[in-house]
């Protein structure tokens, strides 16, 4: 699709400030849907292709001013993201068994920002990047649990939480674009202090136990930690018509740690535990992609990411060697402009699992994905004349097969009879399912 | 790569999980004084309960090393030091006396307990105390 | 310990956590504001648009012509002090600084909304997003306005609607105020064994967003006059949750209900007089409802705050085409009553004073940016307590007689002093002028 009259192939760089935070993603939300509904149209497969505010995850150098591009361009963006998942848990006597943290649907905005600062800042070639996602729900919400529950590793609440983007990128040259991004996510720490104020003998009228009832007085100090992400990319178009990029981004992760201290127990003193969970988590990732227009209207995008999962841990910050492993997952994307105004996309992308059974303390669900997307863009040129800004809509589904597997527990992986007898997959289960998501987004131009 | 919040989007770093930290406990034998107590009372604050780690059921780790403070009402040393596990000490007692514990475990983390030694203002007669 | 011998722990709500909003701290403490607006004070909300137009009176908004964006920094010291009578000062110092983004923008298009403004804000702080210390005491020595709401993450959107031609601006804008829900359930692990003992934690965080709602006008009722309204909602962030906690013969299962107060209602009037091209004097005054604060802990004072008018003022000069000066003056006086009672909040009335200027780089050839500076600094009075040892509370329900423990028994002063620089971008976008052939290209 074609943002102005002068050929330009994608619409150019950006600006994007962006809360992440998704309930259905493998890593973070970008990732499996892409930053935005163009980019879910095209399976994420957006590397090689520049000119959105989802350059800044897909690849900042994007985020510079596309040749032929109108000077000074701003682009505003808000989109609305929604996905279900459709998934079985069961037991392999086909009951069905309930997860430590329900998959849950997502509701979500994105509000994504580019603009041309070639003017503004005297360097040529520079643009940037800003973007906001935001839950519909709550800025940040997430669970964690022992790895021995029942739970989704990725696809429940794991990377529902508020972050930012902000990127630059600069073309120094008409054939050669860099860029840099940073993925703005938060850990939290807290630390909880109860301190005893009264305590009274009762027995309990049910069960006839003896405890003692005590009146405690709690004070906590919590703090947000800003962790930063980057993402770096380059762009390079040999000829006309071909586009080659390389992405590196680097592994993000949010963590929520701290402890808790129950001070002048009778007869006890201090009591208290430390809790660090690691509940989003995603590897570095290295890909390299290529845009190329095999017929004319039509542009493709592909890309094959690598993803460092062997570093990958769960929840309770273990890792289960031999069982998290690095995965190789591609992407494809083709767009069509049917028209000067209207441009339609289809796309694939396989997600590899992260995290193979083993039969062992761990009951976390992960699966392959297989996605196939649609989508479509529409100019709606100049509504107020031919000088006020542009408006265009871009809309998107994206249909996700999970196939799932089966998990029989090994006796030999764990430490005692008693811990497989109280390890709550023991019996083993197996899990499939589907995900359907889309997005609907709205962009003006200044 | 962490960083403080609003690093983040330029650049700079922060934040980390912390260790384990030990269990700081204070024990003050009386609770309290009477009032203008002038020096009369040894009050024991004892810290000796403290232990290398927090943990759900305490146990005796590793020795941990002791710091103590004493801010508020003038005190008098009768006996221990601000480094021993617990310390004798007398009290004006014109105002409160308030106590703060530093514990620290041989990996270096470190916790903190606040006490206060109360004044009894009221019901002198209760709790002891010359009308 | 065993079952039978199970302690059950009844939390008592004493502790608040607080989540930030507000695209700048209230009370025009120098914390966040955008750098014009730091320069001046923090006056200003007459007009003619600033780019802190979105969060400080939206309907000046009006004004604005073409997208404009700004990057902004600051950092500071905040440095205060509390000493009982008869000792020595303990004095604190910390650091505080922030990064900036916002972004004003008329509607895109010559259509029937081509009167319609639209502004975001953000505002980060530099080293925790989101910092909070609720004590478990009432009586923990707190510098009241500026202890937890200097570090706090806001996002502020807003519009503003030109009506008369442009005379008037009509505005709103909301800002989100995030609070804490946390269920969290600990079990010790029956499965565990003494030489690896567990807890086992389930942990649930959630932060939902609550709305604090701003609403403005702006006018031009002559040429070199702007009057300006607003009403600003308070804001108050909420900590809520359970602690279930049965681990080692412990048992926690009480209900978490915290509030932070973070911003009183407040209604402010404000003018900005242009005698000449050259120079503007604006100045504004603002009624704050502090009366209905409430603690950390998610209670009314004891005694309550006072309502307060506080007011600032603000010179700006161009004193060449590409230089500009400003300056600025506010007088806070404080809500705090004397501390008698169980609280020990340090506050006192405050002077802000600040200073800046505006540099176009246009004429360095750098582009058309505007590179923002500023200083401000913060005096605090000293503030003096004495306690009515009568009035205090009995500490020790367990020993006979009224026990006091307070932290600022028999009687305290403090007093806090903050210095803060900042600098910034101020960055026009979008086309100007828009050419006759909209889609022409520029490389």
């Amino acid at each position: 699709m074609r943002p102005s009259a002068s050929g330009v192939r994608v619409p150019s760089a950006v600006v994007a400030l962006c809360f992440a935070g998704s309930s259905l993603a493998a890593a973070q939300h970008e990732d499996r849907h892409g930053l935005g509904a163009r980019a879910m149209g095209l399976a994420g497969a957006m590397a090689a292709r520049a000119g959105s505010f989802a350059a800044l995850y897909h690849g900042p150098a994007g985020l510079a001013p596309v040749p032929g591009e109108r000077a000074a361009l701003l682009e505003a963006s808000v989109e609305t993201f929604v996905a279900h998942p459709f998934v079985r848990v069961e037991s392999l006597r086909g009951e069905p068994l309930r997860t430590a943290a329900p998959a849950r649907s997502t509701f979500a905005l994105l509000f994504g920002v580019r603009a041309d600062l070639s003017r503004a800042l005297g360097v040529r070639g520079l643009g940037a990047g800003f973007s906001l996602y935001q839950p519909g729900d709550a800025l940040a919400r997430w669970s964690n649990h022992p790895d021995d529950q029942l739970q989704w590793l990725h696809l429940t609440d794991r990377t529902h939480r508020i972050g930012a983007m902000a990127g630059l990128g600069w073309r120094p040259l008409r054939w050669l674009a860099v860029g840099a991004a940073a993925r703005i996510l938060f850990d939290i720490e807290t630390l909880t202090v109860a301190r005893v104020t009264d305590a009274e003998p009762q027995t309990d009228p049910t069960t006839g136990e003896s405890y003692v009832d005590v009146t405690a007085q709690l004070g906590e100090r919590v703090r947000a930690y800003g962790r930063l992400a980057p993402v770096l990319s380059v762009l390079v178009e040999p000829t006309e018509g071909l586009t080659l990029a390389a992405r590196y981004r680097g592994s993000s992760e949010v963590e929520d740690w701290g402890w808790t201290r129950v001070e002048q127990v009778p007869a006890i003193g201090t009591l208290g535990f430390v809790h660090r969970f690691s509940h989003h988590v995603e590897p570095d990732q290295l890909t390299v992609g290529v845009a190329l227009e095999p017929a004319p209207r039509w542009s493709l995008g592909a890309e094959v990411a690598w993803t460092d999962w062997s570093n990958g841990r769960s929840a309770e910050h273990r890792r289960y060697p031999g069982h998290f492993g690095d995965t190789i997952d591609p992407a494809v994307g083709i767009e069509w402009e049917a028209s000067a105004a209207v441009a339609m996309r289809a796309g694939y992308r396989f997600v590899r699992r992260t995290f193979d059974p083993f039969g062992g303390p761990a009951n976390l669900l992960d699966s392959d994905e297989h996605a196939l997307t649609v989508g479509a863009g529409v100019e709606l040129g100049a509504p107020g004349g031919a000088r006020s800004g542009r408006w265009s809509i871009d809309v998107a589904l994206r249909v996700a097969w999970l196939p799932g597997d089966t998990e029989r527990k090994d006796w030999r992986r764990f430490a005692s009879d008693e811990e497989l007898e109280l390890n709550p997959g023991r019996d083993g289960y197996r899990w499939s399912g589907w995900l359907a998501s889309g997005a609907l987004g709205v962009r003006a131009r200044w | 790569m962490r960083l403080p919040a609003g690093a983040a989007l330029f650049a700079v770093a922060c934040g980390s999980p912390t260790p384990v930290p030990p269990s700081a406990v204070i024990q003050i034998t009386p609770a309290a004084i009477c009032v203008d107590d002038a020096h009369r009372t040894p009050v024991t604050f004892d810290g000796s309960r403290s232990v290398e780690r927090l943990a759900v059921v305490p146990v005796a780790g590793e020795p941990v090393r002791f710091s103590w403070t004493l801010s508020g009402a003038s005190w008098r040393l009768v006996s221990g030091s601000l480094q021993s596990p617990s310390l004798v000490v007398t009290s004006a007692g014109d105002r409160p006396l308030h106590a703060s514990l530093l514990v620290t475990a041989p990996s270096g983390a470190s916790a903190r307990a606040i006490a206060t030694l109360g004044l009894t203002v009221d019901g002198a007669a209760d709790a002891g105390c010359a009308p | 310990m065993t079952r039978t011998g199970a302690i059950r722990v009844r939390l008592v709500v004493a502790a608040t956590v607080a989540w930030g909003s507000a695209a700048r701290a209230q009370t025009g403490v120098p914390f966040g504001d955008e750098p014009r607006s730091a320069a001046l004070a923090g006056s200003g909300l007459a007009g003619p648009a600033g780019l802190d137009s979105v969060d400080r009176n939206p309907g000046a908004l009006h004004t604005l012509e073409r997208p404009v964006a700004a990057l902004w920094a600051h950092g500071g010291s905040l440095r205060w002090w509390f000493a009982r009578r008869g000792e020595p000062r303990d004095t604190q110092t910390r650091f505080v600084g922030g990064f900036g983004v916002a972004l004003v923008a008329p509607w895109p298009g010559d259509g029937p909304l081509r009167t319609v403004r639209l502004g975001v804000g953000l505002h980060v702080p530099f080293e925790h997003a989101l910092s909070v210390d609720a004590p478990p005491r009432d009586d923990v020595p707190s510098l009241a306005l500026y202890e937890n709401r200097a570090e706090r993450m806001a996002v502020t959107v807003g519009g503003a609607l030109a009506l008369l031609d442009g005379a008037i601006g009509l505005g709103a804008a909301i800002r989100f105020v995030p609070s804490l829900r946390t269920p969290t359930r600990v079990r010790y692990d029956p499965g565990s064994s003494e030489r690896r003992p567990r807890v086992l934690i389930d942990l649930e965080r959630e932060l939902p967003v609550g709305l604090a709602p701003v609403v403005g006008v702006a006018a031009q009722p002559l040429r070199a006059l702007h009057v300006g309204l607003v009403y600003r909602g308070r804001a108050v962030m909420r900590a809520e949750g359970s602690n279930d906690t049965r681990a080692g013969g412990i048992r926690l299962d009480d209900p978490i209900d915290f509030a932070a107060f973070v911003e009183p209602d407040v209604l402010a009037f404000g003018v900005s007089w242009q005698p000449v091209a050259a120079l503007r004097v604006q100045a504004d005054a603002g009624w704050a409802r502090w009366s209905r604060f409430v603690t950390i802990h998610d209670r009314r004072p004891d005694p309550p705050w006072r309502d307060m008018i506080e007011a600032r003022a603000g010179v700006e000069i161009d004193i060449v085409r590409s230089i500009t000066l400003r300056a600025g003056l506010a007088y806070e006086p404080t809500p705090v009553p004397p501390q008698r009672r169980v609280s020990n909040f340090v506050d006192a009335d405050r002077l802000l004073v600040t200073a800046g200027a505006g540099i176009g780089l246009e004429a360095l050839g750098l582009g058309r940016a505007r590179l923002e500076l500023y200083g401000a600094w913060l005096a605090m009075a000293t503030a003096r307590a004495h306690k009515d040892l009568d009035a205090l509370p009995d500490d020790d329900a367990q020993t006979p007689g009224r026990q006091i423990r307070n932290l600022g028994a028999p009687a305290w002063s403090g007093s806090a002093t903050a210095w803060q620089a900042g600098l910034g971008l101020t960055l026009p976008l979008g086309r100007d002028p828009w050419p006759a052939d909209d889609d022409e290209a520029s490389r």
